[in-house]
């Protein structure tokens, strides 16, 4: 290094000139290094920025020419024009570098869109994305006014409504109009969120959530991104599910009577709080219970044919009997309908239960009392009747003991005391039959009517009694009481027989069914019943003559049976025998 | 052949007019009359089966006759009917399937009742079927 004179030298250490050029080194040494510092700065922070390499060996560059700067400043007073050399060497090969990265990227560089038609290209695209949206879009602009909407905003306003440079506020309805100026000042700070109401078409009202988002600061650029979304249906399940809701709570609250859903795996899935009173358990805490484990075993192998019945479609009412612990015997009369779904498969079913204890006990009551005084009824029948039988037969047999008496007034007083008691025994005998039928028959069965009446008064009446003729082509079914029914027309039978016309009485009873009704026409070919007699024919103890058997009470009988059945019987005017018309509900 | 009536009966009155009436049929049977639980439990045995059938009052001086055909005249094979005056449905129905072989009520008319007595005589008259074998049948259905 000896060797060589400091740079100085060469300026002759001239002082203005030694400041001309370590100045004017140092100013372009900071100025490097401030760039290379700020384009390092921009490259840590832009991690998009595009050709990284590129940038990094030019970062490099202006450091190294930086460098190069201010060694020259040191050179003036030290000569170690080798390093200077080598630092030269340094920035040599950088530069070629950079130029060769240059050259390598300059065809990407010069492909690199315009940053005007990128914006406005990008400004297209973001209307196609719009357009591909399956939301409602609109772009507003500073003034609200629409300058872009996607075909989703047909579906939602009124057709042919939706106008470019139209007021975005014209399409809804008059309530729910809102002030652009508001929507303005808040939507610079958040989205703003409303639901709105369109009339789509009359009548349709459209409950729209619509989202205003703002785009662009300045006055002129700024615009309105507008997001629709139709919540009508949501809004409706809502509504619906609130009132399913309230309609539940106050199913639950309010119903007197137990009220459950059960799924198919036999759990509670609800009970109303009626269950409480019976299940002493809290209705929450029934819920997801098997039912196996809150009813009484007693009621549950009860209630499993019918759970059965019900898990394949059928609706069943059953009288249940439920014990529970510290409860006297509860009765339901209670209703299962199947859940069945869509696919026409059972999920769950319903369950309604009656508490009808108190009917029950009532039943219970009446059918004690009705045993009893059906046990009365015979037990005096049967003390009547032995003393009235006794009369009857020893009468019978005194007459014959006395039969060769001259005294014509003796036989005839024991005729009429065996005459009136068989008619006291005959009395009380139709009596006890009319205390049978007055009680209400329990059990009903569906019966073909025809050939219930066929079987029956066939196996009662001979043929050469009656020619008895049934006509039911329709073959009616009615729900009767097997025991009791067929009296009506034994005693009607009885009757024609009784006061028959001629030899052979005939009977003809035709059977026809409306709409809700079966009507029965039976006539006969008897004597007939006067006018005026059509009402009296059903008193107890009315006989169209008096010298014929029976107590009287046939016809009385045939009107209690056909109470019970809720029918009715008329006597209608005939031009020959008898004509009764039975009305029966179906 | 039939030898024996039996009447399980209490009111002589209904006893007598039987009595009568077989006497006036001139059938050979004799009738007896059993008027009370005692009287029933020490003359039962007496009787052939064979050759006897028994009506039963139903109400015999406050006793089921229902109870004394189970207790004492099933077991012994004494085919039993009912002769009562009532004619209550459910005392005929248990009477029925209890194993009386036919229920009847007693008659208001002289004739009437002979001609029962008659039919019931009439049915054992030519003896190729006894009471008691008929009982046993009744019993093995």
């Amino acid at each position: 290094m000896d060797q060589f004179m400091p740079h100085g030298t060469c300026y002759m250490w001239n002082t203005p000139l030694l400041l001309l050029h370590v100045g004017s080194n140092a100013f372009i040494g900071l100025s490097y290094f401030c760039l290379s510092a700020c384009l390092f700065y921009i490259f840590k922070k832009r991690k998009d920025f595009p050709f990284p390499k590129l940038f990094i060996v030019y970062v490099l560059f202006i450091l190294l020419c930086g460098a190069g700067h201010f060694f020259d400043i040191y050179t003036i007073w030290k000569p170690y024009y080798f390093i200077a050399g080598y630092l030269r060497l340094a920035i040599a090969m950088v530069s070629i570098l950079a130029a060769f990265i240059m050259l390598k990227s300059l065809s990407s560089i010069l492909s690199m869109p315009n940053l005007k038609i990128l914006q406005s290209k990008i400004e297209d695209e973001k209307f196609e994305i719009l357009a591909e949206l399956k939301t409602a879009v609109l772009v507003l602009d500073h003034q609200f006014k629409v300058i872009y909407f996607n075909n989703v905003c047909g579906q939602l306003f009124p057709e042919g409504s939706m106008r470019l440079n139209e007021s975005f506020f014209s399409f809804f309805t008059e309530e729910d109009l809102v002030e652009p100026k508001k929507i303005a000042a808040l939507t610079s700070k958040s989205p703003w969120q409303k639901i709105l109401k369109v009339e789509k078409t009359k009548g349709q009202i459209l409950d729209l959530e619509v989202n205003i988002t703002q785009v662009g600061k300045s006055s002129e650029k700024k615009q309105y991104i507008v997001g629709c979304n139709d919540l009508s249906n949501v809004l409706r399940q809502q509504r619906e599910k609130g009132k399913l809701d309230k309609l539940l709570e106050v199913t639950n609250r309010e119903v007197p009577h137990l009220l459950s859903y059960v799924d198919k795996d036999l759990r509670y899935q609800f009970v109303n709080r009626r269950y409480e009173t019976y299940f002493d358990k809290r209705a929450d805490q029934l819920i997801g219970e098997k039912v196996e484990s809150i009813l009484p075993a007693e009621t549950f192998r009860q209630s499993l044919d019918v759970f059965q019945r019900v898990l394949q479609g059928e609706t069943v009412r059953a009288e249940v009997k439920n014990r529970m612990l510290n409860r006297p015997m509860d009765y339901f009369d209670v209703y299962y309908s199947p859940d069945i779904d869509s696919n026409g498969e059972v999920q769950g079913f319903v369950v309604l239960g009656v508490d009808i204890t108190a009917i029950v006990k009532v039943r219970h009551q009446l059918a004690r009392k009705n045993e009893f005084l059906e046990q009365y009824a015979y037990l005096v029948s049967h003390d009547l009747r032995a003393p009235l039988r006794h009369i009857s037969n020893y009468t019978e047999l005194l007459t014959k003991e006395l039969s060769d008496l001259p005294n014509e007034n003796s036989k005839k007083y024991l005729n009429y005391i065996d005459k009136n008691s068989k008619r006291a025994h005959s009395m009380i005998s139709g009596m006890l039959k009319l205390s049978t039928v007055v009680k209400d028959s329990a059990s009903r069965s569906k019966l073909d009517l025809g050939e219930y009446l066929q079987e029956k008064l066939n196996g009662i009446f001979l043929e050469d009694q009656v020619s008895l003729k049934i006509d039911d082509p329709l073959e009616t079914t009615v729900s009767i009481d097997e025991d009791t029914f067929y009296l009506v027309f034994q005693n009607l039978i009885e009757n024609s027989i009784k006061y028959k016309s001629n030899d052979k009485p005939e009977v003809c009873i035709d059977i026809e069914k409306s709409y809700n009704k079966v009507l029965i026409n039976y006539r006969d070919n008897s004597s007939g019943i006067d006018e005026e007699d059509h009402e009296l024919i059903f008193k107890a103890f009315w006989k169209k003559d008096k010298q014929t058997d029976g107590p009287g009470l046939g016809m009385m009988i045939v009107r209690k049976v056909l109470e019970n059945h809720t029918g009715e019987i008329r006597s209608l005017t005939s031009s020959e025998g008898c004509h009764f018309q039975i009305t029966l509900e179906v | 052949m039939i030898k024996n009536f039996i009447f399980l009966e209490d009111d002589e009155e209904d006893f007598w007019l039987f009595e009568r009436c077989l006497r006036e049929l001139g059938l050979a049977v004799t009738a007896v009359q059993l008027a009370s639980l005692e009287k029933i439990e020490e003359k039962i045995n007496t009787f052939n089966p064979e050759n006897s059938i028994v009506f039963v009052d139903l109400n015999l001086g406050g006793q089921n006759g229902l109870k004394i055909f189970k207790e004492l005249l099933e077991p012994r094979n004494f085919l039993s009917c009912v002769l009562s005056s009532s004619d209550n449905p459910k005392e005929i129905e248990a009477c029925l399937s209890g194993g009386f072989w036919f229920y009847s009520s007693k008659e208001i008319n002289v004739d009437r009742q002979k001609l029962f007595f008659e039919s019931v005589y009439n049915l054992f008259s030519l003896g190729k079927v006894s009471p008691a074998r008929l009982m046993k049948l009744r019993a093995q259905q």
